[in-house]
C-alpha cells in the first residue's frame, strides 16, 4: 500500500507540472490580459509622487489555476486603471493553491493536531507542492508586471531551499524581473510548529520607484526589522499579513502603523481575510505614513474600512518627503546604537 | 497576590502658582494615594521649575539663574521633600525630573526613592532633541533597571519614549513596569500610541506615562497620562488600564497592575522569545550579540 501510495503521488506531481507549465500558464495570462491593455499611457513618477495600491484578498480554495490567474489578474487590473504604479498582495495567499491537491478541502484544519499517524503533517503537504505553487506564484506576477508595467509585491508563498520550507515573498519589476525575495525573518509559534526556517538577512530593492523592503506580517512585531530596513536605505516597507485572529483595533495597530512612526518610512499593508483550511483571517489593508506627513495626523493615508471583507485602497507615497524626513529624524534622534557601535549602516 | 497599584499624577503649571502651593498639591496627592494603597506615584516633570524661582523667565533667563550650583540647591532641596513624603507615608515616589550639570552640559535626569526615603537609582536622558540640543543639553549613555521589592523599573524621559531599543534594552534586562516622563505640544494621543504604548505593546510590560499640563516658557502643554499594559491583559485589549482625559488638566489616575496576568500571558505567547538575534546581531553587533531569542 506505501508503495502503492508513493507511485501514486508521483503520478500526481507529474500532473501538477504539466498544468503548471510556465509557458503554457505565461500564454493563457498574455491572452487574457490582451483584453484590458487598452491604456498605453504609463504614469510617471512626477515629482517622486507614486500612487500604490494594496489589496485586501478574501481566501477561497481554487482547484483551477485558471480562475486564480483570473482573480489576481482583476487586482492588478483595478490597480492599472487606477494609475498605480505598485501593487501588494497578501501573505500566504497562494495557499489558496492547495485546493489543486484532492480531498484538501475536506481538512478541518492545519492547524489542529490529527491523531492519525497515517496522515501527512503540514510540513509534508506544503513541502509537497511548494514548488508547484511558487512556478505558478513567479510565472503568474512576473508575467502581470510586465504587461502591466506595474512593480508587484506579490505577497508571499511557501518555497523550499535547501530542503527546508520558508515562507518567501517576491518583488518584481515593471519588466517582470524579480528584483529580490524576502524570507520570513520572525516565525509564528505555528509556523515553527510546522517546522518552517526562517532568514537572517533583510532585503532593501532600489526601485524606479523608490527604494522597497518587503518583510512579512510577523516581522512588523518587531522595530528591529523596519530599523534595519529604513538604516538600509528603504523608503517603503511592504508588509503582506495573514492574520489568523478575530480583528481587533487596538490589536491591529501593534505592527506596520507604530513601526511606520519609528523608523521614518511609508507602510503599505495587504491582507488576506476570510476563513482558509479553518484557520479565519482578518486585517486591514492600510498605507502608512509618520503622524506629521498624514493630513489628518493619525499616520494614515488609506485604510479599508472593513476587516473581513475583499478590498483594495490607493495612496500617494511622496519619496522626496520622506527622505527629507528621515534625513531630519536621524539628525535630531541619533539611535543608542550609533552610541554602541561608532557608526550607522 | 503580585500585583502593586501605580498612581500617575498630573500637576498644571502655571504662573499663578509658587513652590508653596505645588507642595501642597504634591502632599495632597501623596495622602489620596496612600489611602488608596498606592505602591508607586509618578509625578509629572518641570516640577523643579517652582524652585529655581525660574517659572516666569523665559528660557534664556531661567539659565542666568540655574546655574550649577542653583541646580544642585534645587536637586537637594526637591529630593529632601520627597524623600520625606516617601518616608512618612510608606510610598515609592518617581518625582519627575531634574536639569543637572554634568561634564559641561546639561543633563535631565529622574529618580526612584523607596519607601524608606531612600533613593535607589535614577537615570537620564539619553537621546536628545534639536531644542535639547541648543540649549547645551546631553545625552546620556547609560539605560539602567532600577529594582525594587515589589517590581524592577526603568524610565524613560522625553524623545526616549519614542525610541524602541531603549524599552527593549530595558525589558531584556528584566524591567517590568516602564515610566515616561514627557511633555506634549499637540494635543493628538496618536503620539503616545506611538511612543509608550507601544514600547509595551512590544516588550509585554507595564507602563505609567506621565506628562504635566499647563503652560510652559509660553507654550501650551497637551497630553493624557496613562496607565499601559499588553492588549490581552486589559480591558477592551485597547492596552490601555487608565487614561485621564484632555480636559483633566489635573488630577491622578491609579491602576492596579497584576504582574501575575502578564506572567501567563507571557507562558502562552512570549514576543521575545522570538526575537531573530541571529539578524539583530549582523546589524547591531554591539547590541544582540547576547539576545534572548531562540535562535534555530
Amino acid at each position: 500500500l506505501k508503495y502503492f501510495l508513493g507511485a501514486l503521488l508521483k503520478l500526481y506531481y507529474i500532473y501538477l507540472l504539466i498544468i503548471s507549465n510556465p509557458k503554457k500558464l505565461r500564454r493563457y495570462i498574455t491572452k487574457k490580459a490582451a483584453g484590458y491593455l487598452h491604456d498605453p499611457s504609463s504614469q510617471n513618477n512626477q515629482n517622486n509622487v507614486v500612487k500604490v495600491a494594496t489589496v485586501q484578498i478574501k481566501a477561497r480554495l481554487y482547484k483551477n489555476i485558471y480562475k486564480y490567474m483570473d482573480d489576481m489578474l482583476r487586482w492588478v487590473v483595478l490597480a492599472k486603471n487606477n494609475k498605480c504604479q505598485f501593487i501588494a498582495l497578501p501573505e500566504y495567499h497562494t495557499l489558496q493553491l492547495l485546493g489543486l491537491l484532492p480531498g484538501i478541502g475536506k481538512q478541518d484544519s492545519m492547524g489542529s493536531k490529527t491523531d492519525h499517524n497515517s496522515s501527512p503533517s503540514v510540513l509534508d503537504i506544503l513541502k509537497y507542492i511548494a514548488p508547484i505553487i511558487e512556478r505558478i506564484y513567479v510565472t503568474l506576477f512576473s508575467t502581470l508586471a510586465k504587461l502591466f508595467d506595474i512593480y508587484i509585491m506579490a505577497g508571499s508563498t511557501v518555497v523550499v531551499e535547501d530542503e527546508r520550507l520558508f515562507n518567501c515573498g517576491y518583488l518584481f519589476d515593471n519588466e517582470g524581473n524579480t528584483l529580490g525575495k524576502q524570507r520570513k525573518v520572525h516565525l509564528m509559534p505555528m509556523e515553527m510548529e510546522w517546522g518552517l526556517g526562517r532568514s537572517n538577512d533583510i532585503t532593501v530593492c532600489q526601485t524606479g520607484i523608490g527604494c522597497i523592503s518587503f518583510p512579512i506580517c510577523m516581522d512588523a512585531t518587531y522595530y528591529e526589522t523596519f530599523r534595519i530596513a529604513s538604516l538600509k536605505g528603504a523608503d517603503i516597507v511592504v508588509i503582506p499579513i495573514a492574520n489568523a485572529e478575530e480583528y481587533n483595533h487596538w490589536k491591529a495597530l501593534r505592527g506596520t502603523w507604530p513601526r511606520v512612526q519609528e523608523s521614518w518610512v511609508y507602510g503599505i499593508k495587504s491582507a488576506m481575510v476570510g476563513t482558509l483550511l479553518g484557520f479565519t483571517f482578518s486585517g486591514k489593508a492600510s498605507i502608512y505614513a509618520p503622524i506629521e506627513l498624514t493630513r489628518n495626523k493619525d499616520g494614515i493615508i488609506a485604510e479599508s474600512k472593513e476587516p473581513f471583507s475583499e478590498d483594495i485602497i490607493y495612496g500617494y507615497l511622496d519619496i522626496n518627503k520622506i527622505r527629507q524626513y528621515k534625513t531630519q529624524a536621524l539628525q535630531y534622534l541619533p539611535f543608542i546604537t550609533d552610541v554602541l557601535i561608532g557608526k550607522r549602516l | 497576590m503580585n500585583s502593586i497599584r501605580l498612581a500617575c499624577a498630573q500637576i498644571k503649571l502655571e504662573n499663578t502658582k509658587n513652590w508653596a502651593d505645588i507642595k501642597d498639591e504634591i502632599l495632597d496627592i501623596v495622602r489620596f494615594c496612600s489611602t488608596n494603597k498606592t505602591d508607586i506615584i509618578i509625578l509629572p516633570s518641570f516640577i523643579f521649575f517652582y524652585l529655581s524661582g525660574g517659572y516666569n523667565n523665559t528660557i534664556q533667563d531661567f539659565f542666568n539663574i540655574y546655574n550649577h550650583r542653583k541646580a544642585l540647591e534645587v536637586k537637594d532641596m526637591y529630593l529632601t521633600y520627597i524623600q520625606k513624603l516617601c518616608k512618612k507615608y510608606g510610598v515609592i515616589i518617581c518625582p519627575g525630573n531634574l536639569w543637572e550639570y554634568h561634564e559641561g552640559g546639561i543633563r535631565n535626569c529622574s529618580y526612584i526613592i523607596d519607601e524608606r526615603g531612600q533613593t535607589i537609582g535614577n537615570q537620564a536622558q539619553t537621546h536628545i532633541n534639536i531644542w535639547e540640543k541648543q540649549l547645551n543639553f546631553t545625552g546620556s549613555s547609560c539605560i539602567n533597571v532600577i529594582k525594587t521589592e515589589k517590581c524592577n523599573i526603568g524610565i524613560l524621559m522625553g524623545c526616549d519614549c519614542w525610541v524602541p531599543e531603549l524599552g527593549r534594552i530595558l525589558s531584556l534586562s528584566g524591567a517590568n513596569i516602564l515610566i515616561g516622563l514627557n511633555y506634549l505640544l499637540w494635543k493628538n494621543y496618536n503620539y503616545q500610541l506611538s511612543g509608550i504604548w507601544q514600547q509595551v505593546q512590544q516588550n509585554q510590560v507595564f507602563a505609567a506615562e506621565v506628562m504635566p499640563s499647563g503652560r510652559l516658557f509660553g507654550l501650551k502643554l497637551y497630553g493624557c497620562p496613562s496607565i499601559y499594559g499588553p492588549c490581552e491583559i486589559t480591558q477592551g485589549q485597547t492596552g490601555i488600564i487608565a487614561k485621564q482625559s484632555y480636559n483633566d488638566t489635573q488630577g491622578i489616575i491609579t491602576a492596579q497592575i497584576d504582574f501575575n496576568k502578564r506572567e501567563e500571558l507571557i507562558e502562552k505567547y512570549d514576543i521575545l522569545k522570538c526575537l531573530n538575534p541571529s539578524l539583530y546581531n549582523k546589524y547591531f553587533p554591539h547590541i544582540y550579540g547576547y539576545g534572548k531569542g531562540n535562535d534555530n
